[in-house]
């Protein structure tokens, strides 16, 4: 708390001291991301001080963006980037670019091999019996978790898989270049979820904070290739359609 | 009311997995793929155990996971299907809201909330070429399809040019059909972000959803046919809807070429 500091004497009012000096503490990185500010009352009993003015100090911060509170959790900073992606694909991808993930890094979570998993062979279409490859990942910018991702492709189109590709590439690349498939098209749902506790923390995320969960299902030669699930933490990932 | 095809529904026995998770999954599957849609019935637990020769407690249990991942509701002992599959053309075209409920085949109507001059939220204050010294007259509106509160907009127009609206736009049309039959203006063009929030209090309310709840926040400013600003626009969504895109193949080598990594 020792960041927060406040002068009875002077004219400027209690709650914009009291603001002032978080915001400084955000602004020179001595406050990060996810640092939880004193509760109301540690505040209001330490410089004996009302609960409104405390109150209107951080409501100032959270219309700001700087912090956010959780209800029965606390008020926590928040600098996060937001990454803005295209719903549409508009001819010029340029002003998205800077978002891509060329030079960006991942962490693969998890790669195994289901069966008989009812859901993924019915949305691939393939036989019970047959099994699908799964590798569940991070993607990273700027050491920031911005995607946890699964995929999931079936063994009889993608026999082996080179890790060492899967990390320098992206899914369609690989699939296009090094198995030769023609993409030739994608359908994809968009659907809001509140993150469960155990993925929260990959993407540096509270419990129950807001997500998108994007479904995607490529397509080549009219049969389902492989099956996508991308989770992007949802306020600080941004779809736009400029119309 | 179509029937239900009990052959989407396939069980393995033999399966690691729960009969009532591949049960729920099945069902789940036929409600994103449109063969059930919202308001239709499912089965009764007696008919779905009887007809796909599973245990009634699988079929509860079954039911259980989709209504507490609010795909189903419950009422009075009949399971309804609560899941909205809402029209891409509302995120891609300039298409007023109330159209957009149309065309999922409902009755749109809307209620205002309030109407309001106001400074522009600060949250809003980043976004281009607006500004943030003018005022605005605030409409919240709540959007409903079937009597269901779908979503709220909160319309900020600048003020001296929309002075006039709060006094009368009424609750049957949309706020452009209304500006373009009074004033003549049309809106032609729009910029949209979506980003998922949780749901405050106030909100969560007037959408009959618990507050925390993730939910579709848009935002859009929209111009005239002279590339002159109509309105500012928050928009707070009912967290049980999806909406569907396509990418062809030239979608997808863009996005493979530049590295964007939503697919």
């Amino acid at each position: 708390m020792e960041y927060i500091s406040i002068d009875k004497t002077i004219k400027k009012s209690i709650y914009k001291q009291i603001a002032d000096s978080i915001r400084q503490a955000i602004l020179s990185g001595r406050l990060k991301d996810l640092d939880q500010l004193p509760t109301e009352s540690e505040l209001c009993s330490f410089f004996e001080i009302s609960d409104i003015v405390v109150k209107r100090a951080y409501s100032l911060l959270v219309d700001e963006g700087l912090v956010r509170r959780v209800q029965g959790s606390g008020t926590f900073v928040t600098t996060r980037a937001t990454f803005k992606f295209p719903l549409r694909i508009p001819t010029n991808v340029d002003p998205y670019t800077d978002y891509n993930y060329q030079s960006k890094y991942k962490r693969v979570l998890l790669k195994d091999e289901l069966k008989s998993e009812t859901q993924y062979h019915t949305l691939l279409k393939i036989p019970l019996d047959s099994s699908i490859h799964v590798i569940k990942y991070l993607v990273y910018i700027e050491k920031t978790p911005v995607l946890l991702q699964t995929i999931y492709f079936p063994v009889c189109y993608f026999k082996d898989i080179d890790m060492d590709q899967f990390m320098t590439f992206s899914f369609p690349s690989i699939i296009q270049n090094f198995y030769g498939y023609s993409l030739d098209y994608a359908k994809t749902s968009f659907f809001p979820i509140n993150i469960s506790s155990h993925e929260a923390p990959l993407l540096a995320m509270m419990k129950h904070d807001a997500a998108h969960l994007v479904k995607t299902t490529v397509y080549s030669n009219q049969k389902p290739l492989c099956y996508i699930e991308s989770i992007f933490p949802g306020q600080y990932t941004e779809f736009e359609v400029i119309l | 009311m179509k029937s239900f095809s009990y052959d989407q529904v396939k069980i393995d026995k033999r399966s690691s997995l729960k009969i009532s998770f591949q049960l729920a999954q099945a069902i789940k599957l036929m409600l994103l793929n449109h063969e059930i849609t919202h308001h239709e019935l499912l089965p009764s637990i007696h008919d779905m155990s009887d007809t796909i020769k599973v245990r009634k407690t699988d079929v509860e249990e079954a039911y259980q996971m989709l209504i507490d991942e609010k795909f189903v509701t419950k009422q009075d002992g009949k399971h309804h299907v609560n899941y909205f599959h809402f029209s891409a053309n509302f995120f891609l075209d300039v298409v007023p809201l109330i159209d957009a409920i149309r065309q999922m085949g409902m009755v749109a109507t809307t209620k205002t909330i309030y109407k309001k001059v106001v400074s522009l939220p600060t949250e809003l204050h980043t976004l281009p070429q607006v500004d943030v010294e003018n005022k605005y007259l605030c409409i919240k509106r709540l959007y409903y399809g079937n009597d269901v509160p779908l979503v709220i907009l909160e319309m900020y127009m600048p003020y001296p040019r929309f002075k006039d609206l709060d006094l009368n736009v009424n609750n049957h049309e949309g706020i452009y059909e209304y500006i373009y039959k009074e004033h003549n203006i049309k809106v032609s063009s729009s910029t949209r972000t979506f980003k998922v929030v949780n749901i405050d209090k106030e909100n969560a309310k007037l959408l009959n959803m618990l507050p925390h709840t993730a939910s579709y926040q848009g935002i859009s400013i929209a111009y005239d046919q002279h590339k002159k600003m109509v309105d500012i626009t928050r928009s707070w969504s009912i967290i049980n809807y999806f909406f569907e895109m396509e990418y062809s193949k030239e979608d997808i080598d863009k996005i493979v070429a530049q590295h964007l990594f939503f697919i």
